[in-house]
């Protein structure tokens, strides 16, 4: 089933979802099995504390000075025979790509998952320049016959079963409906090993980019990455531009943590490290090596420190296994390309507030994605955050001046609420006013279902007694005890 | 009160007070959230007492990020840091400023404790409220399996995105129901509230009760 | 401008606009870049056997031979158990003269020829005990397409080269980068369709290590 997809329906693709048995499924698999995996791997390290704190530290000396970096990685790039393209925007680089392609004379390439291409759109572009994007990672296959977006930063098939997958695969290329995983993946890499063959340009993402040396690492479990990378004659490599680290030996913290904290594994079962394009003609590999430096609005969330944390993620999706509210509606509940925590605090800001104002408030602030996130982004204090600019409509720091309107009812009660509870005569008389108005609703110290005129005049009242009783206020308030009896009794017993 | 006046302190309750501010903090209202800080600070400032304690977790975090709420301001910054350095939540006071883990209190009965997010992950409220619940007569705890996951209400979430907030809530009863316990225990209102309207709106025979309403029981 | 120019401004007036990160934080020291981070020790002797427990447990299989010769016998006995029939070799100095009875040995594939093979050989240049990696560098061995294309990769591997732990590993990489760098842990593998394991989606099948004391 697809949800809305745009970030402002949340509510309405929340309840969709909570209704859809089989995603609960699927969500409920991720839960437990993700949450198992991650943490048996982390025992495998000494000291993840102190992993993960370098990993932050390195990532805010790259955010610091990004500008340095960055023009290391490309000059340095270049020097071993890559070429650099700049894009500041979505539409740049998919200009770029789509014109690499076409100058090539090519009507197919294959493609590895790269969330950064789908954040750009690149697929929709491709086709409608005629270009034939196969996509080469067996989750992103599956959704790409089945017209899909991805549910899951890391695999992006989660939300379908392995029916509903033969299914897909029966109607799509024809094969018999058995829902069996081996086969259904021996299809896969049947179907799949034609393209590779035939195509004349590869398109990956990029992991890290190292500035030190211009390299830069992809890494996979399939080998659909090894084989787009290498068979075809051009190699396109899509990179967002906060993707750096400063030295080649820094990748040894963040292989330590991005795939315990992405899959529970060790290490994922390939690594490719590309420096360049090969240094003779006898040697392997492409012919071409060109990187696209994309942007698209990452720059402007270096302005505030709060925001510029959001660059060091490494795309692991640790936050969404962990988050009790990805874990009841899943990754298109969003309806962004980034679902989950760390989709919530960068929507908003690559795409404007104003497109995605409910994502700051789809978490309950728990903190479970802060305590997971293996570069320590303090996703709670980011909400937070949003949250203000939101309802003060400021400017600072975030990828956009848009304001966005102020919810009139909310805005209102809470300078209500600020003002009743300024004093203690205000908030008493408020209390009384409660005690009051609930003799309507309260019986035996609970307020249960509140419907019509009530529900309507007090809309949370409405929303919390649908599902849950509330306590009533009590007969007599602390202070009234306080003052009546306690106050009295002294001192220490 | 009782239990800290049981434990050998002197308790005083400044009747000016009125709120922490956090539902406006969390909801992005920071000037008004700013407001409830500022006369948090002053009206505590007036006191003499070593410690300032609170029966709410999350009302005890939002003060320790009281700073947050002056960016641009260094002497309210200080006379927040000042008064978040001597408040405590209830349990850490007893059990870690005090050194008290036993009050004569008997609970007959199995109880599961709900660690609350703000109580968990900002303040490190683990240990504590099991030590002093294991000294209770009676009292079987027993270790609910997801007891660190939340219970869904995280202020105005609860009313924005209700299904989401009751579905996190119900998974936990699941376990809770499991569990075959009397009562869930927990350090803040806020998850007793959510918890306890549930499983009394579901019928349920399982209380949500306080840490000190625990520790302040005889039977 | 160009858009180099114009995307490198960006950035400096970004961080420019930027309320310094300490004023925020101050209790977040600034740590040295990682050189502080705690490394299990490890002891040589047993880097070879750690290396084969840790790479059967993703799925490898790991065979010890006491020479080059011992080596070759074994990987003749394991791929005629297989019923393989002709396979590919890399431009490896050890796999030179290499000849498998009768099972068809192709030294320099084409890539029709590594579409079809049963099964590629190469060698490692390094390896990782601790989490069973082979480490392949371009710039002396051809091993992309051998080790990726094929069914069934063998890999022969020196015990000297076998080091602890993947910083030591990058370490040593750095003072010379190959154009690429691969490195292998275990059959290809996915997890795609509902977090069930599947192996030998794009990459290999198998992978048999074949370890030279």
């Amino acid at each position: 089933m697809m949800h809305s997809q745009t970030a402002n329906n949340f509510d309405k693709n929340a309840r969709a979802a909570i209704a859809d048995p089989v995603l609960q499924g699927a969500l409920q698999n991720l839960a437990t099995t993700f949450g198992t995996r991650r943490q048996a791997a982390i025992t495998t390290v000494p000291d993840w504390e102190g992993s993960r704190e370098a990993a932050r530290s390195i990532k805010a000396e790259v955010l610091q000075n990004l500008d340095k970096y960055l023009e290391a990685f490309a000059d340095n790039a270049e020097r071993n025979g890559a070429k650099i393209h700049w894009a500041h925007d979505a539409k740049e680089a998919c200009s770029i790509v789509s014109g690499l392609v076409k100058e090539r004379g090519a009507e197919m390439v294959v493609k590895s998952k790269s969330m950064l291409t789908e954040e750009i759109h690149l697929n929709a572009t491709l086709e409608a320049e005629g270009i034939d994007s196969v996509e080469t990672d067996l989750g992103e296959w599956i959704i790409q016959l089945a017209g899909e977006t991805p549910s899951h930063i890391v695999v992006p098939a989660i939300h379908k079963t392995k029916t509903q997958i033969a299914e897909l695969f029966a109607e799509k290329v024809g094969t018999d409906r058995r829902a069996d995983v081996d086969e259904l993946t021996a299809t896969a890499r049947r179907i799949l090993r034609q393209k590779f063959a035939e195509a004349a340009v590869g398109i990956s993402g990029v992991n890290f980019g190292i500035a030190e040396t211009g390299s830069i690492l992809i890494l996979e479990n399939e080998g659909n990455i090894r084989l787009t990378t290498s068979l075809p004659k051009t190699h396109i490599a899509v990179m967002g531009i906060e993707k750096l680290l400063p030295r080649f030996t820094d990748l040894a913290v963040f292989l330590e943590l991005l795939p315990r904290s992405g899959t529970g594994q060790r290490l994922t079962a390939y690594q490719s490290i590309i420096t360049g394009t090969k240094r003779t003609q006898n040697d392997e590999g492409p012919e071409e090596l060109h990187i696209v430096l994309v942007d698209n609005g990452r720059s402007k969330m270096l302005a505030h420190p709060v925001t510029r944390q959001s660059l060091a993620c490494i795309r692991c999706g640790a936050c969404l296994n962990a988050c009790p509210v990805y874990r009841s509606v899943g990754g298109h509940a969003y309806g962004a390309v980034y679902p989950g925590p760390i989709g919530a605090v960068i929507t908003p800001q690559l795409e404007g507030l104003a497109k995605a104002k409910q994502l700051p408030y789809a978490s309950s602030l728990c903190g479970a994605c802060r305590e997971v996130c293996p570069v320590k982004i303090d996703i709670p204090e980011l909400l937070l955050h949003l949250r203000a600019e939101i309802t003060e409509g400021a400017a600072n720091g975030v990828a956009t001046k848009e304001k966005v309107a102020r919810r009139r009812g909310e805005s209102l009660a809470f300078r209500l609420y600020s003002s009743m509870w300024k004093t203690p005569a205000r908030y008493g008389f408020f209390q009384t006013i409660a005690r009051t108005a609930q003799r309507l609703v309260a019986r035996d110290g609970r307020v249960g279902k509140v419907s019509g005129f009530a529900a309507a005049a007090a809309p949370p009242l409405g929303a919390w007694t649908a599902w849950r009783d509330a306590p009533a206020v009590a007969p007599e308030s602390f202070r009234d005890l306080w003052k009546r009896d306690l106050k009295s009794r002294g001192g220490a017993q | 009160m009782n239990v800290l006046r049981r434990a050998g302190c002197e308790v005083e309750f400044d009747e000016r007070q009125t709120c922490c501010g956090q539902p406006a903090f969390n909801s992005g209202y920071r000037k008004e959230a700013r407001g409830f800080a500022e006369r948090l600070i002053e009206i505590f400032e007036s006191s003499d007492a070593d410690a300032i304690v609170s029966p709410s977790g999350s009302c005890t975090a939002m003060i320790k990020h009281f700073h947050e709420l002056f960016p641009d301001d260094e002497r309210w910054r200080q006379r927040a840091d000042r008064i978040a350095e001597k408040t405590y939540e209830f349990g850490t006071f007893l059990v870690d400023v005090l050194g008290v883990k036993s009050f004569d209190a008997a609970f007959e009965g199995r109880i599961g404790f709900h660690d609350a997010c703000h109580g968990l992950r900002d303040l490190g409220i683990k240990q504590q409220p099991r030590e002093l619940l294991a000294n209770v007569d009676k009292a079987e705890l027993v270790e609910l399996p997801d007891s660190e996951v939340c219970c869904g209400f995280g202020g105005t979430f609860s009313v924005k995105y209700p299904e989401v907030s009751v579905q996190m809530a119900d998974r936990k009863i699941r376990s809770i129901e499991e569990a075959d316990i009397r009562a869930v225990v927990s350090c803040d209102s806020s998850c007793l509230m959510q918890l306890g309207g549930r499983l009394s709106r579901n019928g349920s025979k399982v209380k949500a009760i306080h840490l000190a309403e625990v520790l302040d029981s005889h039977e | 401008m160009t858009t180099r120019a114009l995307m490198i401004e960006s950035i400096r007036s970004s961080l420019a606009k930027s309320v310094p990160f300490e004023h925020l934080y101050p209790h977040l020291q600034p740590s040295p870049r990682g050189e502080n981070r705690s490394l299990p020790a490890y002891s040589q002797s047993d880097l070879a056997d750690r290396f084969s427990a840790e790479l059967s447990l993703v799925g490898g299989e790991v065979y010890r031979a006491v020479s080059e010769e011992q080596a070759v016998e074994k990987i003749k006995e394991i791929l005629a158990n297989t019923g393989v029939k002709r396979i590919a070799i890399s431009d490896a100095e050890l796999l030179h003269d290499f000849s498998l009875g009768d099972i068809e040995v192709i030294a320099e594939p084409s890539r029709e020829d590594l579409l079809s093979v049963d099964a590629g050989v190469s060698t490692a240049q390094l390896a990782i005990a601790e989490t069973g990696t082979l480490v392949l560098r371009s710039s002396s061995e051809r091993h992309r397409l051998v080790s990726l294309v094929p069914p069934v990769h063998v890999c022969v591997l020196k015990v000297g080269d076998v080091r602890p732990s993947m910083d030591v590993v990058l370490e040593e990489l750095s003072n010379q980068i190959d154009p690429a760098i691969t490195f292998i842990t275990g059959p290809s593998r996915t997890s795609d369709i509902e977090l069930t394991l599947a192996i030998g989606v794009h990459g290999p099948k198998r992978l048999i290590v074949v370890l030279i004391d």
